[in-house]
């Protein structure tokens, strides 16, 4: 039973990561209609950045604010310099773009930082705290948790009391209209990106405290395609939920079928909720056809 | 000198398409103005044109001239078409239907400053049943409030020259004849200037003090409204008119 | 070189002089990509059979995207679907090689229905996700069989073998790979001029419209999806023959994102433009290895083509970068471009409105 709950608490945890790590996405999804498949490759960006920083002695929480600051301005410069050009295109041409550019950022990480694993050292002291039942959770899935409530928050108060919130939500279904209406797409857009590189950072330094940060950490990103399709691709609130189905899947059938078949298993639970459900637990199903 | 001055104008698309070919027309001071057509006539493009949108649609201004209180539209921004006075009514309401009735109004209040900006409780109270239905999702009220979201929309913004574009397209005749009404007494209460573009003449024709006839990117008619309506020439000009040649739909918007 | 490329293409010249200008080109072509095994060594060789199997990958994939508009990052997983069904037929089996390559072909039409039933409700960026989704699935389940039956080394693939008609493995397997690329070239050739290929446009452009003009939308996606899989495990197969092995690491998504950049930079929907990406995503690494030897950059040092590995990566991110802002259209369409300009240039009196 511990083992279960074990798998179930942690999951929990895991789905945190992985909620902030959709809600980033869904962040862009909600505003400008483009699925960011860059954002592993910011996620992994920050983290670098954050891990050579405390390498060369900063602290830690410097190295991150700077990290995530920086990684945001290249989320500012990726939508002004390759994303707003494709603006009359077609968002799929959009995507593509963010396809070919995770591969370039790649690579060029890969040159600069090397291929080898780096290190950051969890951000408080006391690494493991206890749970009811006799489980135990890491204290920095624990921040990562307070970190992803909060930013769901703020976000469903942007989105909904703020008029650049109107802005964007409007942008996202017609830009067209919302243009005529006089919203300046290229400023709320660039800031919808400089928001969700930086979450997308702090959510690849959290996970770099987890484990160890390598370059395949985008990879999580993939997989929080799944929490974004679970949760309904244009929830901010249903990217969390969906994290933290998709960690509760992951860990459980890693410990209950084995570690190799975490991954297939989230990507299995994609499927089926594309196919079944592609608007998700609380998506409104109503965005631009792509 | 009037309040709108179009010179000349010739509207074309990134497609190739030429949907203006020298429009010339004029909206004096809290006048009253129709412009009818039939599909295809380049309505749409004239409304774009006159509402700052053509690029978002891939069509430019490829030469002449449109001037609002003498200055130079062409160059102006959507938000600053509206912080200059002019508000629109787009074709098939232009609401976003999964954004709350309130919100659908919040979107051009972003536009104008502050100090001028009128609360929601204003802008809403236009039409008693919005303020009633103004967090429902815009999507489910009826064509005719959709109108009146859209008409209060743009009445938000206290223009000096609101642009109507197929205010009657899908709703039923008495329901456009109550929105033309409580449109024409507005205008002539506040002193706003309104020119409705139209595929259906006999309530634009009540409705305006003088008519545009515009087919195939050119006006080919222009007439004080009752004389027009009294010798059925525009009745006349639909029966036989109505050519499909420019799409106002550029090619791959979808 | 003007007056060649004005003699085909410049339609004052007369029809049956341009024909034959480009039947003799055609058939020149034949016969040297027929005489290659001879002139060339065996790695060259070996690289004109990789050339090969990426032009019929990128020929199926260019008839998905660019014709029927169906996107995909599923690529990878279907190679992988076509060389583990022919480790199965083949290297356990031993079934004859004629049985092999239909089986594969029929596994690859399975799996292409499996994946492309999603098709049929999703569009564009859900339709992407799916695909991803069965990448890792395919994947999953290929390592599986592999680890199983062969180890982590890999399957080892062993010689195809002609029988009478066999030279030296190499040279088997180029020619293998030549009469597949004809036999795929004309096929999807004939398909896209048929009633067939005039469907695919339409359910690309305008889905609800092709349903209304009667054209079964679903059955036409599930009929691509079909056929160009099907076409991409053979490709597999092919390449796992020339490779002599088949192994999981190599059906990496990298390697799925690289087709779809080979489709974009040749050109969307066209053949030529299939060949012309092919060429680029195979001479790419070659080329990029070779500066790399050049420079003497040792693998571990610390200059740029230490790392030639993600040099082609970067490459082949780029180009989908550039090639979808500047010239979505590929290189084909940059080529049809410049065509124009110069016959516009040639003759101005005939200038075209």
């Amino acid at each position: 039973m511990t083992e279960f709950l074990n798998a179930v608490v942690n999951g929990i945890g895991l789905g945190a990561v992985y909620g902030l790590v959709a809600v980033g996405i869904a962040l862009l999804f909600k505003s400008t209609g483009l699925l960011n498949f860059a954002h592993g490759i910011l996620m992994t960006t920050g983290a670098l950045m954050a891990s050579a920083m405390v390498s060369g002695g900063r602290s830690f929480w410097t190295a991150a604010a700077i990290a995530i600051a920086v990684t945001g301005l290249i989320g500012g410069l990726i939508h002004l310099s390759v994303i707003r050009p494709l603006a009359t295109r077609g968002l799929f041409a959009g995507v593509m773009v963010t396809i070919g550019l995770s591969e370039v950022i790649h690579g060029i990480l890969s040159i600069h930082y090397g291929p080898g694993q780096r290190l950051l050292p969890p951000p408080i002291k006391v690494s493991q705290i206890e749970v009811f039942g006799g489980a135990r959770i890491s204290s920095t899935l624990l921040l990562c948790g307070g970190v992803v409530l909060l930013a769901v928050g703020a976000l469903a108060l942007l989105f909904r009391f703020t008029l650049l919130g109107v802005q964007l939500r409007g942008a996202a279904v017609n830009p067209q209209l919302a243009t005529g209406f006089g919203a300046n797409l290229a400023v709320i857009f660039t800031i919808a990106w400089v928001v969700a590189a930086a979450l997308g950072a702090t959510a690849g330094i959290l996970l770099g405290t987890l484990s160890v940060i390598e370059l395949t950490l985008g990879d999580f990103a993939l997989r929080a395609f799944t929490a974004l399709i679970v949760g309904g691709a244009d929830s901010i609130p249903g990217a969390l939920v969906g994290g933290l189905v998709v960690g509760v899947v992951e860990l459980l059938s890693g410990t209950y079928l084995g570690s190799e078949y975490r991954v297939v298993a989230t990507m299995a639970l994609l499927l089926v909720f594309l196919v079944a459900r592609p608007t998700g637990l609380f998506g409104s199903g109503t965005l631009r056809r792509v | 000198m009037s309040l709108l001055e179009v010179e000349g104008v010739e509207v074309s698309y990134s497609s190739g398409a030429t949907a203006l070919r020298g429009v010339s027309l004029a909206v004096p001071e809290a006048g009253r103005i129709a412009v009818i057509g039939p599909n295809g006539a380049g309505k749409t493009s004239l409304t774009r044109l006159l509402t700052g949108v053509l690029r978002p649609y891939r069509g430019r201004l490829v030469t002449g001239s449109v001037r609002f209180d003498g200055r130079d539209l062409a160059r102006m921004s959507p938000g600053q078409l509206i912080r200059a006075g002019i508000s629109h009514v787009p074709e098939g309401r232009g609401i976003i239907p999964t954004l709350s009735v309130e919100d659908n109004v919040r979107l051009v209040l972003a536009a104008i400053p502050r100090r001028n900006r009128p609360t929601l409780d204003q802008a809403l109270g236009v039409y008693p049943i919005l303020l009633e239905r103004r967090k429902a999702m815009a999507g489910l009220l009826s064509g005719g409030q959709q109108q009146m979201l859209a008409i209060a929309r743009a009445l938000a913004t206290k223009p000096r020259l609101l642009i109507a574009d197929e205010l009657s397209l899908g709703l039923a005749p008495i329901t456009v004849r109550d929105l033309v009404d409580d449109l024409h007494r507005r205008s002539v209460d506040e002193g706003t200037a309104v020119v409705l573009v139209e595929q259906s003449a006999t309530t634009a024709l009540r409705f305006s003090q003088y008519t545009y006839l515009l087919d195939m990117g050119l006006i080919v008619h222009e007439e004080d409204s009752a004389t027009l309506l009294e010798s059925g020439a525009a009745h006349e000009f639909f029966v036989g008119g109505g050519h499909d040649l420019a799409p106002e739909e550029p090619v791959g918007s979808k | 070189m003007t007056t060649l490329t004005a003699t085909i293409t410049d339609s004052a010249v007369p029809r049956t002089r341009r024909r034959s200008v480009r039947l003799t080109l055609l058939g020149s072509g034949a016969a040297l990509t027929l005489a290659l095994p001879y002139l060339l060594d065996s790695y060259w060789l070996f690289l004109a059979s990789t050339l090969g199997v990426n032009f019929i990958a990128a020929a199926a994939l260019n008839v998905l995207q660019g014709n029927a508009g169906q996107f995909s990052l599923g690529n990878a997983a279907f190679l992988a679907v076509g060389s583990y069904s022919g480790a199965f037929l083949w290297v356990q089996q031993g079934f004859p090689l004629p049985v092999v390559f239909v089986g594969v072909a029929i596994a690859g039409a399975l799996a292409g229905l499996i994946v492309g039933l999603p098709a049929l409700r999703l569009h564009g960026i859900y339709l992407l996700m799916s695909s991803l989704a069965a990448h890792f699935i395919v994947t999953f389940v290929a390592s599986k069989y592999q680890v199983a039956n062969f180890g982590v080394a890999g399957v080892p693939y062993k010689a195809p073998g002609l029988g009478p008609l066999s030279q030296d493995r190499s040279k088997d397997v180029y020619y293998l790979i030549v009469v597949v690329a004809a036999v795929v070239a004309l096929l999807l050739w004939n398909l896209l001029r048929s009633a067939f290929g005039r469907a695919l446009v339409g359910v690309r452009d305008r889905d609800v419209a092709a349903a209304a003009c009667g054209i079964a939308v679903g059955r036409t996606k599930l009929v691509v999806w079909s056929i160009t899989s099907s076409i991409v495990a053979v490709a597999g197969l092919l390449q796992a023959m020339s490779l002599g092995t088949a192994s999981i690491e190599f059906y990496t998504l990298g390697l799925a994102i690289s087709f779809v950049a080979m489709t974009l930079i040749g050109g969307n929907g066209s053949l030529l433009g299939s060949f012309v990406g092919a060429i680029f995503v195979t001479g790419t690494p070659e080329v990029i290895s070779r500066i790399a030897k050049a420079s003497g950059a040792s693998p571990f040092g610390d200059s740029i083509w230490s790392h030639p590995f993600e040099l082609q990566r970067i490459a082949y991110g780029a180009a989908i970068v550039l090639f979808i802002l500047l010239e979505p259209d590929g290189l084909v369409g940059l080529g049809r471009k410049l065509v124009r300009l110069v016959r516009r240039m040639q003759r101005p009196r005939r200038e075209a409105t």
